[in-house]
């Protein structure tokens, strides 16, 4: 049964890779041979495994670059994204390891699903001083409000993680509990899809266990513990997070998407007679449950941290409701204590009837008098953690990292305060083989494993995310402060036995539903339409600056160039300095455009573009997250290149829009921002190039025929309009084609006609009153252009001005009704049926 | 017994309109051993659609409500009817010393009710300032740790009255223990909390208490402090005898005139209106609180 055995002394598939002195390494055991599983995966290899490894790394660092993978650091106030760190190499866990592992993880799971359950419940094992009183009644993160929520039925803990070492001894230990908002499930399933595709012969040769049936359970668990489920339909899932600027929200965005749930944000959902409901463009929809990936006390401004924006006001009292169900129930973070470690053994043996299979690392609660003296004695060797974590409060530290004066002063901290400490037996961290500049070395590591409920019992995730610090140091792991990711392979014994990758279950039919798009993300649909276009238009109009500077126009006509100058200073909000020549102006729209600080700027557009299109990012396909990289590298120039290669990337990205995303409402929303914006452009061209304000006041008379002509090439129709009138540049035929030709798509009919179809498709759901007038708002303005006599409008500026001033009205109107109807729901929300 | 009516409106202007509201209240009196409720009924303007209630983790009874529409002004207005009777005074009985304290209370923790614990430490509005363990000392005068417990608490609370003073203007609900402490000025919530800090510092569980006071005082009795508004005062736990009131603002155990609304570990418990809107603006919030004694019942 078991595999070939290297014979001891044939070390050559591991050349020059040797464990650390005092430490369990995974690769190579004790004597010096390399563990079976390991050999195994070393041999599938190839002939020269450096040169695979190398391979390898590579493939994976591009992946983590082409599909963005990222994380977000913070930095004072701040977070900065930043390419996720993930090493090629996984650690590999052996069948007896797993057995070990998994069984120990679901006990302590159900450990703390009871503790929680009873800790928000009827409390008796404080009453039975099981649980010492002082961890629950002094911890900050006890949320009372939350009181009661225990006493449901169901499960309390959904999923949980658990960051797991091992000791020299080979012994494995728990270093700390994840039981609220754990992070780390999406990574574990990207580094997984990278790793596996780097490394794929290894991969299928070690029937490594796959993490597809995990998740499938994952998703009908929720939609099983969902309590008011409509019969006949499927539950509606949200999946709750803190928003972009949080650490792991790009884990949030790939494991919605891989779920099928939409990502919503706090200000998404509201509440209202107990229940959640999720704002979306056809109006409120009831939500059944949430993957909350909020952490609690962050939940509800209302009966928790009322400084929260990231929460939903009622949230709590839905969940005392017990209408939705939250994935985690609220208040898990009252059972991290790192103090209550120390009592796990007792507990499991009181709540469940069972030794602990699963140990903990060795931990005394200073809160007891021989704790206190054991830790005070041994404080050299002890690691020191505050019983509860606190912003701002005490953060670990390492007896044998301190100074002699330090170590006392910490002594009469912890002697002042006694029950706010324990300590902790320090644990020299096992190591495993990392790849490291063309070779592998042995990293201490921590991995973090997982845990869900399905249904009946807890399943533990057959693989989970490692991490190591690069430096080789042991003392503190954490991806905020540079540690490096690995995949996990969980290897099989025998050949088979590796579950059969199935397919997720399909998305329910119920996220299909068009009108089911969250505001939010309309919104941002929409202002991302409105700003590509805007921005587009400027740099279409800085193009034109050179050509304008030395075409004949200028020699021929000097006062339209004058007036083309100040209309692209007006672009951006500008206006000239009194006097100043075309040269000055010139110089002062590149000045303008470059500045991100200037309202209304190229660089400002570009800045809010990029905004939007990070809200939105989770909606777009990859090819436009390489886009999104682009725009930041040309945003973060001292200098930026506008003009080169920048107009290229917004065409794309226009064309990106109509092809790779489905036409769907988000789509519809992206659709009328481009039109509305784009026939906005085209009204402030037209007014200011047909009815130019000179020094002598508006023109009187007809525009002339250079006018005319730099007028068609700002709105980018020259070369159509040519096409179709055979270069006679008539004022009243150019009217016709800029306004009221259907089949000029710069031209205003067109634009408007494409805002009415757009409109047209929008679901009438939100309110009944509102919608049919926002469509026959856009077909009166088309009716109006229908009818408008481009002859007259050519001959008449004051005609023109009105007719204009009209259009621009009425499109600022539906941008007005639009932002109210579908997106800010300011209006009086009507009776919800189904509920 | 004296009966009481109560009429306590909370009125908010907004600057602009806001579109919805969500509100928690910790508004109806409790019953207790001294005090019974006989009637509640609140009143909320505009009609919320969702009135509903919540027994919190203190045992007080806690409302909540949303209103869905957009408004620019929310009233609410609760009636209570109460029977209140003077507590028993504690026994006379042995009571702990001061020193004697800490060890009977953790005692009583482990004995009688873990839920003592939670009044013996930091809660979100009161640290444990190590500044209020001295001013504790110093209000106490020259009692020290083998003055029996009752004995310190009154000499202690006693001294609040003389050492601070009562000042609308000087505080928020908004401003730090730390700053009353060196001002000395502030409300009852302020004294409240602080006294609360003195008494965790010792090892005392202290608790927030929330409610009303009879200021129209019945002949030849003193005018007390706290009128037009809701009042607090402290709940101090001795071993052996049990929760005793106290009334730092008025320098006297809380009797037959204080109404006991809400207990919780400090005004964030059970603050007794507290919500948010959603836009708004600027909110300018009129408080106006009435009792009356009705007759005995």
């Amino acid at each position: 049964m078991p595999e070939p055995h290297a014979p001891p002394g044939n070390d050559d598939l591991l050349p020059g890779y040797a464990g650390l002195p005092g430490r369990f390494d995974e690769c190579r055991d004790e004597d010096g041979s390399i563990r079976p599983h390991w050999a195994e995966f070393l041999r599938s290899l190839g002939a020269v495994p450096s040169a695979t490894l190398a391979t390898a790394a590579e493939a994976s660092a591009r992946a983590v670059l082409e599909q963005d993978v990222s994380m977000n650091v913070y930095a004072g106030d701040r977070s900065e994204s930043k390419p996720w760190p993930l090493d090629v190499v996984p650690l590999l866990l052996s069948p007896a390891d797993w057995e070990v592992l998994s069984n120990g993880l679901r006990q302590r799971a159900r450990l703390y699903n009871t503790l929680l359950a009873d800790l928000y419940g009827p409390q008796k094992f404080l009453q039975d001083g099981v649980l010492p009183a002082r961890l629950a009644m002094a911890n900050p993160h006890f949320l009372r409000p939350c009181a009661g929520i225990g006493n449901q039925p169901g499960v309390f803990l959904h999923h949980y993680a658990a960051d797991i070492a091992r000791s020299p001894d080979g012994q494995w230990w728990v270093l700390q509990d994840r039981l609220d908002a754990p992070s780390g499930f999406g990574y574990s399933l990207q580094n997984r899809a990278i790793v596996q595709s780097a490394l794929s012969q290894p991969f299928n040769g070690l029937r490594v266990g796959r993490l597809e049936g995990f998740f499938r359970d994952f998703q009908s668990s929720l939609s099983n513990l969902a309590p008011f489920r409509v019969r006949g339909e499927d539950p509606r899932v949200v999946f709750l997070s803190p928003g972009p600027a949080n650490e792991t929200y790009f884990e949030h965005a790939y494991l919605a998407r891989h779920l099928g749930h939409p990502l919503v944000e706090g200000a998404d959902l509201t509440t209202r007679d107990g229940q959640v409901f999720l704002r979306t463009v056809g109006g409120l929809k009831r939500v059944d449950a949430v993957i909350r990936r909020v952490d609690s006390s962050f939940c509800d401004p209302l009966e928790l941290d009322p400084h929260s924006v990231l929460g939903v006001p009622g949230f709590v009292h839905a969940a005392h409701g017990n209408r939705v169900a939250i994935a985690n129930r609220l208040g898990g973070a009252a059972l991290e204590s790192a103090s209550l470690l120390g009592f796990l053994k007792p507990l499991c043996r009181a709540v469940l009837g069972e030794d602990l299979r699963l140990p903990s690392v060795g931990t005394w609660w200073c809160g007891h008098p021989e704790a206190l003296a054991y830790v005070l004695k041994n404080l050299g060797s002890l690691v020191i953690k505050p019983s509860f974590r606190v912003r701002g409060g005490f953060s670990t530290r390492y007896g044998a990292l301190l100074t002699e004066s330090e170590r006392e002063a910490l002594a009469a901290e912890i002697a002042a305060n006694p029950g706010d400490y324990c300590g902790q037996e320090r644990v020299f961290l096992g190591t495993t083989p990392a790849w490291a500049g063309g070779s592998l070395r042995p990293v201490p590591f921590v991995m973090r494993l997982f845990v869900a409920w399905q249904d009946r019992d807890y399943r533990v995730m057959p693989g989970g995310l490692t991490r190591f610090d690069p430096s080789g140091e042991d003392a503190i792991v954490s991806l905020q402060r540079g540690s490096v990711s690995k995949d996990t392979w969980v290897v099989s014994a025998k050949p088979g036995q590796a579950p059969r990758p199935a397919p997720l279950a399909e998305p329910d039919a119920g996220y299909q539903r068009p009108e089911s798009t969250p505001s939010r993300v309309a919104d941002n649909f929409y202002w991302f339409g409105r700003y590509l276009e805007r921005t587009a238009q400027m740099v279409r109009l800085l193009d034109r600056l050179d050509p304008l500077l030395r075409s004949e126009v200028a020699a021929l006509d000097p006062a339209v160039v004058g007036d083309s100058l100040r209309i692209l200073l007006a672009a951006q909000q500008s206006w000239p300095e009194d006097g100043a020549t075309a040269g000055e102006m010139a110089a002062q729209i590149r000045v303008d455009a470059d500045d991100p600080d200037h309202p209304g700027s190229l660089a400002a557009n570009l800045a809010q573009l990029i905004r939007v299109m990070d809200q939105l990012k989770v909606s777009l396909p990859p090819e436009f997250w390489r886009i999104l990289r682009r725009l930041r590298g040309i945003a973060a120039q001292e200098q930026p290149q506008f003009e080169s290669d920048f107009g290229q990337q917004l065409g794309i990205l226009k064309a990106l829009g109509s092809e790779t995303i489905a036409h769907d409402l988000g789509w519809r929303f992206l659709m009328l921002g481009r039109w509305i914006e784009r026939a906005l452009q085209l009204i402030f061209l037209a007014g200011e190039f047909l009815l130019p304000t000179g020094r002598e006041g508006p023109a009187q008379g007809p525009p002339g025929e250079f006018r005319l002509q730099t007028l068609l090439h700002f709105t980018d129709t020259l070369f159509t309009y040519r096409g179709v009138y055979h270069g006679i540049q008539r004022p009243d035929s150019i009217v016709a084609w800029l306004i009221a030709a259907p089949e000029n798509p710069r031209g205003l009919r067109f634009q408007v006609d494409q805002v009415a179809e757009h409109l047209a498709a929008l679901p009438a759901v939100p309110s009944q009153r509102s919608v049919p007038d926002l469509k026959a708002t856009a077909l009166r303005l088309g009716a109006a252009i229908r009818q408008s006599d481009p002859s007259l409008l050519a001959r008449d500026p004051q005609l023109a001005r009105a007719f204009l001033a009209g259009a621009r009205e009425t499109l600022t109107e539906i941008n007005d009704r639009l932002t109210q109807v579908y997106f800010s729901h300011s209006e009086v929300p009507e009776a919800i049926q189904g509920s | 017994m004296p009966r009481y009516s109560i009429i306590h409106t909370t009125h908010y202007l907004l600057a602009s309109q806001a579109t919805a509201a969500w509100q928690a209240l910790h508004l109806q009196p409790r019953n207790e051993a001294n005090q019974h409720c006989d009637a509640f009924e609140l009143q909320v303007s505009p009609h919320p659609t969702d009135l509903t209630s919540r027994i919190d983790y203190f045992g007080n009874k806690q409302h909540l409500f949303t209103l869905r529409e957009p408004l620019r002004e929310l009233t609410v207005t609760s009636r209570s009817l109460v029977r209140r009777e003077e507590p028993a005074p504690p026994p006379d009985g042995p009571a702990p010393t001061l020193a004697e304290t800490p060890g009977r209370v953790e005692k009583a923790v482990e004995e009688i009710d873990f839920s003592l614990e939670q009044f013996l430490h930091a809660s979100p509005m009161v640290p444990l300032l190590p500044e209020a363990g001295i001013l504790a000392e110093d209000l106490a005068g020259n009692l020290g740790g083998d003055a029996p417990l009752p004995e310190w608490l009154a000499r202690m609370g006693a001294g609040f009255c003389d050492a601070f003073t009562f000042d609308r203007e000087a505080t928020r609900i908004s401003t730090p223990l730390s700053e009353v402490i060196v001002e000395r000025r502030g409300v009852c919530q302020d004294f409240a909390h602080l006294m609360i800090s003195c008494l965790r510092q010792k090892g005392v569980p202290a608790a927030y208490v929330s409610g009303y006071l009879l200021t129209r005082p019945p002949p030849g009795q003193p005018r007390m402090i706290g009128a037009d508004a809701s009042h607090a005062w402290v709940s101090a736990y001795i071993p052996g005898t049990g929760w005793v009131d106290y009334d730092p603002t008025n320098a006297c155990p809380a009797g037959r005139r204080h109404i006991v609304v809400a207990r919780g570990r400090d005004f964030s418990d059970v603050s007794p209106v507290k919500g948010l809107f959603s836009g708004g603006g600027a909110q300018t919030l009129n408080t106006g609180v009435t009792v009356e004694e009705t007759g005995p019942s």
